[in-house]
């Protein structure tokens, strides 16, 4: 716990270093890498809610960061060719200022993971799995038919969205703004964690049925959880588009979710930090290895598997002194 | 039926051919334990599970202080007052004892929804905690996580966890299985205590705590209740003694 | 127009819910009696595909290419069942979820290092190929009614395995009570590696047949898997017969509705939005059918509850 605490404030040092070495030292291709660990990094932390301290295995958590990006690239979308969206209830082109599309996005993704989460929390085990992955490839499937916005190709976004006062097309800047959001998330799950809400939820992952014998009404509760969840990985696509100025099904296919849980994973399931590490951890070895070999994604297969098989706790539990009697 | 606080009839279920509850009648007075005894696959469990409502009965109905809650989920029926203790230790293994009591307190004092303030500075909630493990005998085993404590502590602390929800009836299921002498102890001395606030419907194989306990008895068997009387009553029935062939009792 | 082209998509969807309870047979049966769910089936679908179209450009018999893909996925089966997949089966689900995703990176990029990144075709042999008249005005495609044919024989095959054989009543006591078939005395790793490589075996054996018809590449699996996960949750999981009833259901549904729903609202509205509005419901319309018997039936038509 102690080591963890440690490490985890020079994640904190790096993640403000990095971006300005590479500011400095004029290599601006560091700083976009980094803030895609960062935004991967909070969609990864919206999933570990669920499942690292729920329980919930969705496997589909694509939809909901997929949504937050589509969302906003098609606000954007309108605004910058000031193409009417919709006149009814009231008229609206889009918009490209994020301090508008954030809070659209947030609503619309806690909407989403509501409808899916009443259906899929009336199950359990497997079909809560399968469940989750067949929403998030029905969207996947929508976008790509739905050709209005680009259909299968996707959609680009020339400017990325404005922010007042804020150059959010310098890299560094987009950077900050990233970084501000990670530690708001990390700092709402931190709360979230440590309040009765969160008892509620971490006692329902060890043992449901002992929580609804004291009373406690486990489907609110869990159900809560996934909207909180979704939301988060929502807002992590909303910024995944910001930076790529680019949104695709792709983001929506089950292999996105399969990926955001293996953030989760590698890190460290049920740690505060485990899914930024998992996702620096990714992102490095797409780096490394994608350097020497076009086929990286096998070694990353076979990592996995040997971690899943041998290692089990992710990365994070290297650094973990363990006392007994603590958690 | 003023005196009833809780009043079960006609309770049926059964699973294809095989009824494991057949027209169950029972009732439970105020300041009573009321024990049910009867050979193992009896269905007192079932009873107990079907009570709670984690299992759904055929037909039949239950009726909890002159409110009819047949038709209610096992989540509601914990919140108005039915509290249960299972027959295998089922708590929250990496949850700490006083953590654990803490979660059977959340519900009664309204805390489930409350998303960013701290539990653990709560004072409130950690002191009322207190005063239940002391009643268990566990409060200086607070600390240690659930999962590390020993059997017995382990069945004590499940019964702190039905204490806990301060609710109008406590179903045990066998509390007393493995515990020492000490622990049975300490056991029959609560349940005499807390019986005036909350009436007891009391599974146990333990004979001698069952008389030491029970204001009345009830034995079941092939999903039947088959007599229902007081302590010397029951020791006297024949037909008892049939159901408990080759048992001492 | 209609009546023709209807009866033509009826038998397009009812082929490729055959091809889907190939898939899903074995999914389910895995499940059922491992308890593993196996992301990576899509993968030996995969296999199979490539392992015939190996053999053809070998050989260039299409008959002994959908042997290659019975035995090269089952081979496969067994390989990885031995070394990684039985180190799962007392692990929790999402160890279970992660492995066998990872399965997939491993395998796919382990195939695309192998046969390089362009698809490779298979050829429908001679005798299959053309039409074959059915009703009055009716034709049809032969191979793919020979498809059609193909998945009702491994239906029946299945059938008849699972009821009548003694493999068959290992598998049903596994599926009722792990805890049985090993006080049977019944070897359970060789049971399990017999079913995990039938359940490949099968996955292969639809790959090729499909591959004939599109295209063999990598990537081939995930789509396909995905939609035998939505009829194994609709038949309920572990049931064969639901499989089977769930393949028909999600291929007719899917198959009718994209090429009706536009149709049907172009009474509505203009043809141009009626086809795009259209053709997007039409790709959703499974998964809306699976939320739907989900809100009736949780644990699916024939699941235990």
């Amino acid at each position: 716990m102690i080591i963890e605490k440690t490490f985890n404030k020079w994640i904190l040092v790096f993640l403000f270093l990095i971006p300005v070495l590479g500011f400095i030292f004029e290599e601006p291709y560091y700083i976009t890498l980094t803030t895609k660990v960062v935004i991967l990094g909070i969609a990864g932390i919206g999933l570990n809610l669920a499942l690292g301290y729920c329980g919930l295995i969705s496997f589909g958590h694509a939809a909901f960061f997929g949504l937050g990006g589509y969302v906003t690239g098609i606000l954007s979308f309108h605004a910058l060719n000031s193409e009417l969206m919709f006149s009814w209830p009231f008229v609206s082109s889009g918009s490209s200022d994020m301090l508008v599309i954030w809070p659209i996005v947030i609503l619309s993704s806690a909407f989403l993971a509501l409808i899916i989460g009443l259906l899929s929390l009336r199950t359990t085990g497997v079909y809560f799995i399968m469940i989750t992955l067949a929403f998030a490839q029905m969207l996947y499937f929508f976008a790509i038919s739905w050709p209005n916005y680009g259909g299968e190709d996707g959609l680009s976004i020339y400017m990325r969205n404005s922010l007042p006062m804020i150059n959010t097309m310098d890299p560094l800047n987009f950077y900050f703004i990233c970084l501000c959001w990670l530690l708001t998330v990390i700092f709402i799950s931190a709360k979230l964690i440590n309040s009765s809400f969160g008892m509620a939820f971490q006692a329902i992952k060890q043992n449901e049925e002992r929580v609804k014998s004291v009373g406690i009404e486990t489907f609110k509760v869990k159900l809560l959880v996934f909207v909180i969840s979704g939301t988060i990985t929502g807002l992590a696509g909303s910024l995944y588009t910001d930076l790529n100025r680019f949104i695709s099904p792709s983001v929506l296919n089950w292999q996105m979710s399969g990926e955001i849980m293996v953030f989760v994973i590698l890190g460290g399931i049920a740690r505060l930090y485990g899914p930024l590490v998992g996702a620096a951890f990714f992102i490095v070895l797409e780096q490394t290895l994608g350097s020497y070999t076009e086929n990286w994604q096998f070694w990353l297969g076979l990592i996995l598997i040997l971690e899943i098989l041998y290692v089990r706790t992710g990365i994070l539990s290297l650094f973990e002194k363990k006392l007994k009697y603590e958690k | 039926m003023k005196n009833k606080i809780l009043n079960i009839k006609n309770l049926s279920k059964s699973y294809d051919a095989f009824k494991v509850t057949d027209k169950i009648t029972i009732d439970l007075h105020f300041d009573e334990i009321h024990a049910l005894i009867g050979p193992n696959g009896a269905g007192k469990s079932t009873l107990i599970k079907q009570i709670v409502g984690s299992v759904k009965h055929d037909i039949g109905s239950i009726i909890l202080d002159q409110e009819d809650i047949t038709d209610l989920t096992d989540v509601e029926r914990a919140k108005i007052g039915i509290s249960r203790t299972f027959q295998v230790s089922s708590i929250i293994p990496q949850f700490s004892a006083i953590d654990n009591i803490v979660l059977s307190l959340l519900d009664k004092s309204n805390k489930t929804f409350q998303l960013f303030k701290s539990i653990r500075n709560n004072k409130e909630l950690y002191s009322n905690a207190k005063k239940i493990l002391k009643e268990i005998e566990l409060l200086e085993k607070s600390e240690i996580s659930a999962s590390d404590l020993s059997h017995g502590d382990r069945r004590k602390l499940e019964v702190g966890l039905a204490l806990a929800m301060d609710p109008k009836v406590f179903l045990f299921d066998e509390p007393m299985a493995g515990l020492d002498e000490n622990g049975t102890n300490m056991m029959i001395n609560l349940f005499k205590k807390i019986k005036s606030n909350s009436p007891i419907l009391l599974i146990e194989h333990d004979m001698d705590a069952v008389f030491a306990l029970a204001d009345r008895v009830s034995v079941i068997n092939y999903g039947k209740i088959v007599a229902t009387g007081t302590v010397n009553e029951i020791r006297q029935n024949e037909l008892v003694r049939d159901v408990y062939l080759g048992y001492e009792i | 127009m209609t009546s023709i082209l209807f009866f033509e998509q009826l038998l397009n969807g009812i082929q490729f819910g055959t091809m889907l309870f190939l898939m899903s047979a074995g999914l389910t049966l895995i499940f059922g009696v491992m308890g593993l769910i196996n992301l990576a089936h899509g993968s030996f679908y995969m296999i199979g595909a490539f392992s015939a179209a190996l053999i053809a450009s070998l050989t260039g018999s299409f008959w002994l290419a959908l042997l290659a893909s019975l035995s090269g996925a089952a081979i496969a089966g067994v390989l990885i069942e031995i070394i990684i997949i039985r180190r799962l089966y007392r692990r929790d689900h999402l160890d279970q979820v992660l492995a066998t995703f990872a399965l997939i990176l491993l395998l796919s990029e382990g195939v695309r290092w192998y046969f390089g990144a362009f698809p490779l075709y298979l050829d429908i042999p001679e005798n299959l190929n053309g039409t074959l008249p059915i009703l009055d005005d009716i034709i049809y495609s032969k191979y793919r009614l020979f498809i059609i044919f193909m998945g009702l024989l491994i239906a029946v095959g299945l059938y008849i395995l699972i009821s009548k054989t003694r493999l068959g009543v290992r598998i049903r006591a596994g599926q009722n009570d792990r805890q049985m078939i090993s006080a049977l005395g019944i070897d359970i790793s060789k049971l399990y590696t017999i079913v995990f490589a039938l359940g490949a075996s099968l996955a292969g054996l639809a790959g090729a047949m499909i591959g004939a018809i599109q295209s063999v590449e990598v990537g081939m699996g995930e789509p396909i898997l995905i939609l035998a996960f939505v009829v194994i949750v609709i038949g309920g999981i572990g049931s064969i017969k639901g499989a089977l009833i769930g393949s028909i259901l999600v291929g007719v549904t899917d198959t009718i509705g994209r090429i009706f729903l536009p149709e049907l609202l172009k009474i509505f509205m203009e043809s141009a939005s009626a086809t795009s509005v259209g053709s997007s419901i039409g790709s959703m319309l499974i998964y809306i059918l699976m939320a739907l018997i989900l809100i009736i039936k949780p644990s699916g038509l024939f699941g235990k509850t």
